[in-house]
């Protein structure tokens, strides 16, 4: 039986004491991989990856100009902040109020707490946090290439590491099963966020007949807008395009574009500024 | 706006905070070895570093490219930082903000970290690593920090020395050990060492690195050896004795080991001599932890000695101790001894009755 | 009938499978972490100090540029709030139509601030140059 062996745990904490304040990192005291102790910054390490190697324009066009034309557009005089609706503890005028679960938050009913909104100032003006490549590959389960196929479209195109994604739970309508590898996904931050945001927009976007910029109701009410490809937009990346013929199957994305920002209308006005088009 | 290019004027012709020797800077913030200085300051094109000695390794060896402009520009940079620093020291008395402008001046000088990332921290040269300076402090406390402290808490914790002698320790100075004589290892010994009863014959030397800022000329110290596993049948327990007492004992940043050869004035340093392990068979092994103390004033070594001469030997309590005398724990040292066919020998130098042989109890 | 043995003759025909295999193998190897990891830098202790250098100059450089934009971000914020109080006490009517809140979303004008590039230049004709 799996459980027996909780039968036969004692119920104090097995754990020595500790009679100092010490921080001990083992790793630091084991002779093993001495080269593995160095900080991954540090160029003797082998984890060391080259960071400052190149400018960021669209990143230094923000700092340069943008922040300032955004602290000046988000300004409200005398705004105040706005709390989130929380978790509630019950009041305890009811004996049943022992021991029950806090009240939800209101309107979202989610277990998830909503968070205070803040007026903008110097401190917390609206920049890109992330961005978030996404490609489920529906087809996975036919062929177990595909997975593969969208991880290395990921790499080409980000030129970052991507990892695989699985499947959550059982769908026998679509003859997947939980756990199975359906296609890969990618968190770019930094650099390479800007370097993908400026591809995006300077090659795939204008060629996208139908995309007439993202929408007025697009975002999930926290500042994070998501815009979808189709299999066929992939093709206008460059890294793509310029092998065609190598890439007989392009897989589809979404890509969420995560900001500080806590609304969208905030998130939106960044990205008009970023030259990305939006529908107004 | 904020376009501002990485560069300065490089016109250098006074020299700058880091490289003006008056009487104030200390030399121990330059590289001694000239051929190093110039490779790392002025490197010119062509030059192989010196460290590289054969011939064919030089001809290989190929510095990254580009880096002796940056390098140049860094530097000024970071010196005009530093001598904002300097600028801002001499409005300053605070003995603490003095410390840490010192260090924040220093930090980044390539001389001081070369000088401490490439010599022997322990056993340090003053003039390549001088603990005098504060910033050579700051860089030690941190390598100790990185490996020996830790290593040190966790045979403390794991021998259990902590609590069984004192209750717990906050490490601020670095204890080591050795036994320099002609039966000793004359090697630094790691914390948890087992050693043989040979080595351990006389007494060891010890040393002491202060890493705080303290007065020197005033601080005095204590250090206690103390054998927690002394049999005690009668009990059917164990007791703890005093092995060796050293009090009074002056100490500077850079002239810190402890040895009895150099006492002078022996009444006021030696409280306790030296009495070297000597396990029992079969009693298992003993842990000898050496305990360093910041005293708080002079002790009367005779006042003490008359009042609790009779309890160092056969019931020694530690705390008690530390409590009476004032002493303020920073660094211990451990190391453990068993009985080997040397023990007797020993015993014999020393004087000591023979040793019980222990047997299991049969019933 | 006699049997003619051909040298180095396939065993096995190149079938579409073996030729799928043999692809994604080939894109697989792209992804194999060892094609990418850059050879380890060998730096004797001199040159890592003068790296190690440059390094702490470049991250100080970088922290005071923040410092320095942060700062004036701050300024920026308290001038534009001295000047709505401002507003507010000399005319409270032109101070309602600036602080009335707008519920579009504010668009940069597309087109009107250009991230800056290389090319097209920021200079469109250079009227100096003269044909040899």
């Amino acid at each position: 039986m799996k459980h027996t062996s909780r039968l036969w745990k004692s119920a104090c904490s097995l754990v020595q004491p500790v009679h100092h304040k010490v921080k001990i990192d083992k790793r630091m005291l084991s002779p093993r991989f001495p080269e593995l102790k160095y900080e991954k910054n540090d160029i003797r390490s082998p984890r060391f990856k080259p960071v400052t190697t190149h400018q960021d324009a669209l990143h230094s066009h923000y700092l340069n100009t943008l922040k300032s034309d955004l602290l000046l557009i988000n300004f409200e005089h005398n705004a105040q902040s706005v709390k989130g609706s929380k978790f509630t503890p019950w009041d305890g005028s009811s004996p049943y109020h022992i021991n029950r679960p806090p009240k939800r938050p209101a309107f979202t009913g989610s277990s998830r707490e909503v968070p205070d909104l803040h007026p903008i100032d110097w401190s917390n003006i609206p920049e890109l946090e992330s961005v978030v490549l996404n490609c489920y590959v529906n087809k996975g389960q036919e062929n177990i290439n595909y997975p593969t196929v969208a991880y290395l479209q990921l790499q080409q195109i980000t030129s970052q590491k991507p990892s695989y994604i699985y499947s959550k739970k059982d769908m026998p309508a679509f003859s997947v099963r939980r756990g199975k590898k359906m296609g890969a996904k990618i968190i770019l931050k930094g650099k390479p966020m800007y370097q993908f945001l400026t591809t995006l927009n300077n090659f795939v976007l204008p060629r996208i007949r139908e995309f007439k910029g993202i929408s007025k109701s697009n975002g999930n009410g926290f500042g994070s807008i998501s815009i979808g490809l189709k299999p066929s937009h992939i093709k206008f990346f460059p890294e793509i395009n310029y092998n065609e013929e190598f890439w007989p199957t392009t897989f589809g994305m979404h890509i969420n574009i995560n900001t500080t920002s806590q609304t969208d209308t905030r998130a939106k006005n960044l990205l008009s500024a970023l030259e990305i088009p939006i529908q107004t | 706006m904020f376009n501002r290019s990485f560069s300065l004027s490089s016109k250098s012709y006074l020299p700058g905070v880091w490289s003006n020797f008056n009487s104030v800077r200390s030399t121990s913030l330059s590289i001694p070895f000239k051929p190093t200085k110039d490779y790392i300051l002025n490197k010119t094109a062509g030059s192989k570093p010196p460290s590289l000695k054969k011939l064919s390794n030089k001809i290989k060896y190929q510095s990254p490219e580009g880096l002796d402009e940056i390098f140049k520009l860094s530097y000024n940079y970071l010196e005009n930082n530093a001598k904002k620093i300097y600028d801002k020291l001499e409005s300053t008395s605070d003995l603490k903000t003095r410390e840490n402008l010192l260090i924040q001046a220093e930090i980044n000088n390539p001389e001081v970290q070369y000088n401490f990332q490439y010599s022997n921290k322990l056993e340090n040269n003053p003039n390549l690593i001088d603990y005098e300076q504060p910033i050579y402090r700051y860089l030690g406390k941190k390598h100790w920090e990185s490996y020996s402290q830790m290593l040190l808490m966790q045979r403390l914790e794991t021998l259990h020395v902590i609590p069984d002698t004192m209750p717990t320790l906050d490490p601020k100075a670095e204890v080591n050990v050795r036994f320099p004589f002609s039966t000793g290892l004359n090697l630094w010994i790691e914390p948890g060492d087992t050693l043989s009863s040979n080595t351990t014959s006389m007494e060891p030397s010890i040393k002491i690195q202060e890493y705080d800022l303290i007065d020197t000329t005033k601080q005095l110290y204590t250090i206690l050896i103390v054998n927690p596993d002394n049999v005690d049948i009668e009990n059917d327990s164990y007791y703890t004795s005093l092995n060796y007492a050293l009090t009074n004992i002056k100490l500077s940043y850079n002239d810190n080991i402890v040895d009895a050869r150099k006492f002078t004035n022996l009444k006021q340093n030696l409280l306790v001599d030296y009495q070297p392990p000597v396990p029992e068979k079969n009693a298992g092994q003993q842990r000898f932890s050496t305990w360093v103390f910041r005293q708080k004033d002079i002790m009367n070594n005779e006042n003490i000695l008359s009042k609790y001469a009779n309890k160092f030997k056969s019931n020694f309590n530690i705390r008690k101790f530390a409590e009476y005398n004032n002493l303020e724990a920073i660094g211990a040292h451990v190391w453990r001894s068993e009985w080997d066919s040397n023990v007797a020998n020993v015993r014999n130098i020393y004087g000591m009755p023979q040793g019980r042989v222990f047997t299991r109890e049969r019933f | 009938m006699s049997k003619v043995f051909v040298r180095f003759k396939r065993t096995q025909p190149a079938t579409a499978a073996i030729l799928h295999a043999q692809k994604m193998a080939t894109q697989l190897s792209v992804i194999t972490a060892s094609r990418k990891a850059p050879r380890l830098l060998k730096l004797r202790p001199e040159d890592l100090i003068r790296h190690q250098t440059v390094t702490k100059a470049w991250s100080l450089f970088q922290a005071e540029e923040r410092a320095e934009q942060e700062a004036q971000l701050r300024n920026q914020y308290q001038s534009t709030l001295d000047a709505v109080e401002l507003l507010q006490k000399i005319s409270p009517r032109l101070y309602k139509s600036v602080t009335t809140p707008d519920n579009n979303i504010t668009v940069f004008p597309r087109g009107g601030l250009r991230t800056p590039t290389e090319y097209p230049p920021t200079i469109v004709w250079r009227y100096q140059i003269k044909p040899n």
